[in-house]
């Protein structure tokens, strides 16, 4: 029974990410196979595996030129790929485990709970396995080619990459946990989902970075102490150690998360039917009649679209981190931004040629803002509500246009904040501060209006959790990954064209570039965009 | 005020209704009754503008579905035979939502509300979110989402199921309402008896063909609706 479990929700999983059909919208009989999908996420993870092979390769470069400090290249990598793995599945376990259309379903069928709750746990797993394998791989793989091959080695590799993904499934299981003893309690939970996943995140993120930062100093202990220091580190020695293939240190961690996962497999299964079959819990809301204030049907969409978001902690925290990650950058610049801008203006490259600071500030400011992402899975998340819209008395247009809004109107106040700080605090002319805040918001629409281009292009209706639109969407992977190619091209072609472009010229043809990829990606919308939209059902 | 004529959709090789025609004049109740998977849906959806269909014409109080679709969809209103409504909202937000879009101005939507929500016992309810309502009790909330902007025609497919056998009452006395002021009800059911009782007129699907339709006395004649249609079936 397990493996036919696990084999749906696999060939779920696959249909999402590689199947299209040739009636848009209906997965299922009618999909084939999209040889364009399966390059773009060949792509992808060439693209995802080169960056952090990369990373690793300059990591090794230094750590392994020290003997001892062998164990640390694992313990820093892994701990990053821990990070990567729990952004890619820990906001969405709660969903996948306890929120699944057919948990009603496979309950009443004569299916083990265990099986039910294991082939979820896949899912979580698998997700957690892509993200942080996204980093272990190539850096076992680094790790071998600059240590050098051996067979306890490829083995620890091999036990370091399962245990990383076992951690990530570990703290993905516990958070899923938490939010459900949590939303057992509350009726309006969303936002403070939202907020526990963030505290939680942060607090890794804040560990994590802490201990980067203390890397010299660590590294000085230990060159200075030797082995003393790394028995007080015992289970991060260890960690590391197991990817330099220490058997001991393997056995042990095994041991450890063995423990910890059967610990936490405890919890899910005592908790599992009485949440997946709660309803809304807490105190029934009473209805008091009130006057209500007639609306025009544009504003209704555009409500309604903004119901739609706030209501899920899944698509708040995945679609809407860029909102977050534009205002903690633009609240950084303007308390650490003059001495930081201060310290780059010595080097001498930047001395050289001070447009540089203001295209990179633009291009970082744009990079913040990949992660909103709104629009991208709004039209899959119609999902099978999609009649009511298709029966209303409102154009297709206005619907995308309610779609595309809602992006705008959350974007538009942190990405002012975003550019206005740093054109605040960057040293630049005039003209180039007002381009930085021009130059960014235009990217802001390109991302909303790409999104939703994606969106209607891939679209997938039939879901049994949300987390699929939203997550596992080729649309919103690919939105993602252009606004970051694009926001890393912003900065990258300066340093080609500079000999022939000065900065402000840059910015403005920037600007320009934008504006018509704007129209352009405008007119799709307004013209083929919603064809696309009537065609769906 | 509902005038199908030739309606043809495939879904791919497949004929799901085949140069079908209907006429539903103002003030009647036209039922609409067929085996699993004989078309009733596919008719139901592509009139309401759901489904794109490949021949004929759908005209909604004189106006064409294709070239006017919006000015058809003002004058309609569709319930599914599932009621996926917007799981997010509460019922009186859905309801607001709909009320505006349809331009039903505060006053009256607050009047209606109040008149179908008490009549089908959902005012209680109407604070709480629709994921956490019945399978009956989303079926009464497209009840009253499909009567508060008052449309001159209203489709239903399989309106009885899940509701209660006195919120079915209730409905059905809707349903007469409409039509005795002058609108229009065409509406797809298995239960023959309803059917029977009901409806002014009714018209058998059988493969996406419309294999009798008129009166119920024309159709049945001296038998049983029942009667008839198991032997058209058969």
């Amino acid at each position: 029974m397990l493996k036919i479990l696990v084999k749906k929700e696999l060939k779920q999983i696959l249909l999402q990410s590689f199947m299209r059909n040739r009636k848009a919208g209906k997965n299922g009989k009618k999909t084939r196979s999209g040889k364009g999908m399966i390059l773009v996420w060949a792509f992808l993870i060439l693209y995802l595996i080169g960056i952090f092979a990369w990373v690793s390769w300059m990591a090794g470069k230094m750590l392994f030129a020290v003997p001892e400090l062998g164990w640390l290249y694992y313990m820093l990598l892994g701990g990053g790929a821990i990070l990567f793995g729990a952004l890619g599945s820990v906001f969405t376990t709660y969903a996948s485990l306890y929120l699944a259309k057919d948990n009603d379903l496979l309950l009443s069928m004569p299916i083990p709970l265990r099986d039910i709750i294991l082939s979820r746990l896949m899912g979580v797993y698998l997700m957690g396995l892509f993200y942080s394998g996204a980093i272990s791989l190539p850096a076992m793989v680094v790790g071998l080619i600059q240590k050098g091959f051996s067979l306890p080695r490829l083995a620890g590799g091999l036990v370091w990459i399962g245990a990383i993904s076992l951690i990530v499934l570990a703290l993905s299981a516990l958070l899923g946990w938490v939010v459900a003893r949590i939303s057992l309690k509350l009726k309006n939970k969303s936002f403070l989902i939202v907020l526990l996943s963030l505290a939680f995140l942060g607090l890794y993120y804040v560990v994590y970075f802490r201990m980067m930062n203390r890397l010299p100093e660590l590294m000085e202990k230990l060159m200075r102490y030797g082995q003393s220091v790394q028995s007080k580190l015992n289970p991060l020695y260890l960690f590391g150690r197991m990817g330099e293939g220490d058997w001991l240190a393997m056995l042990l961690w095994l041991a450890a998360l063995a423990l910890v996962l059967w610990l936490i497999w405890l919890l899910l299964r005592h908790s599992f039917l009485a949440v997946a079959t709660a309803s809304a819990g807490g105190r029934k809301a009473v209805y008091r009649e009130k006057a209500a204030r007639q609306g025009s049907a544009s504003a209704a969409l555009l409500r309604k679209e903004w119901y739609r978001f706030s209501s899920s902690a899944a698509y708040m925290l995945n679609c809407g981190l860029g909102l977050l990650f534009l205002l903690a950058f633009g609240v950084y610049l303007l308390v650490k931004g003059g001495e930081i801008f201060g310290i780059l203006g010595q080097l001498s490259f930047l001395r050289a040629d001070p447009g540089i600071l203001p295209v990179l500030i633009c291009a970082v400011c744009c990079a913040m803002g990949t992660m909103a992402d709104i629009t991208a899975p709004s039209v899959s998340l119609e999902g099978k509500t999609l009649w009511q819209l298709k029966t209303l008395p409102v154009s297709a247009w206005q619907i995308l246009q309610a779609k595309l809004n809602l992006q705008v109107l959350l974007c538009v106040g942190p990405t002012l904040f975003c550019t206005a700080a740093a054109a605040a605090t960057v040293p630049a002319t005039l003209a180039q501060r007002l381009l930085i805040v021009a130059s960014s918001l235009l990217f802001m629409l390109l991302m909303a209006l790409l999104g939703l281009a994606l969106g209607l292009k891939m679209p997938n209706l039939n879901w049994s959790n949300e987390n699929q639109p939203i997550k596992q969407s080729a649309a919103v992977t690919l939105t993602i990954l252009t606004g970051m190619g694009l926001a890393l091209a912003m900065g990258g072609l300066y340093f080609l064209l500079r000999k022939w472009l000065v900065a402000t010229a840059y910015l403005s043809l920037t600007a320009l570039l934008l504006l018509a990829a704007d129209a352009a990606l405008f007119l799709w919308l307004r013209n083929s965009g919603t064809r696309r939209l009537e065609a769906l059902n | 005020m509902l005038r199908i004529n030739h309606l043809t959709k495939r879904y791919g090789d497949k004929l799901a209704v085949d140069d079908l025609s209907l006429h539903i004049a103002p003030g009647e109740i036209y039922g609409f009754i067929g085996h699993n998977g004989a078309g009733k849906t596919t008719t139901l959806r592509s009139v309401v503008g759901v489904l794109a269909f490949d021949a004929g014409t759908v005209t909604v109080d004189g106006l064409d579905l294709k070239s006017d679709p919006l000015g058809c969809k003002a004058r309609l209103a569709y319930i599914p035979d599932n009621p996926d409504l917007y799981e997010f909202m509460t019922g009186i937000k859905y309801l607001n939502f709909i009320a505006d879009v349809y331009g039903v101005s505060a006053g009256d939507r607050a009047a209606r509300i109040k008149e179908l929500a008490e009549r089908l016992e959902l005012t209680a309810d109407l604070a709480q979110p629709i994921s956490a309502y019945s399978h009956g009790m989303k079926q009464k909330l497209a009840v009253i989402a499909a009567w508060i902007h008052r449309p001159r025609l209203i489709l239903m497919d399989e309106p009885f199921v899940g509701l209660d056998p006195k919120a079915a009452h209730l409905l059905k006395q809707m349903m007469r309402e409409h039509c005795d002021r002058g609108g229009a009800i065409f509406f797809s059911t298995h239960v023959l008896e309803v059917a029977e009782k009901l409806c002014d007129k009714v018209a058998i699907i059988k493969q996406g063909r419309l294999i009798r339709s008129g009166t119920m006395e024309e159709v049945r004649g001296d038998d049983s609706l029942e009667e008839v249609f198991l032997e058209l079936e058969g």
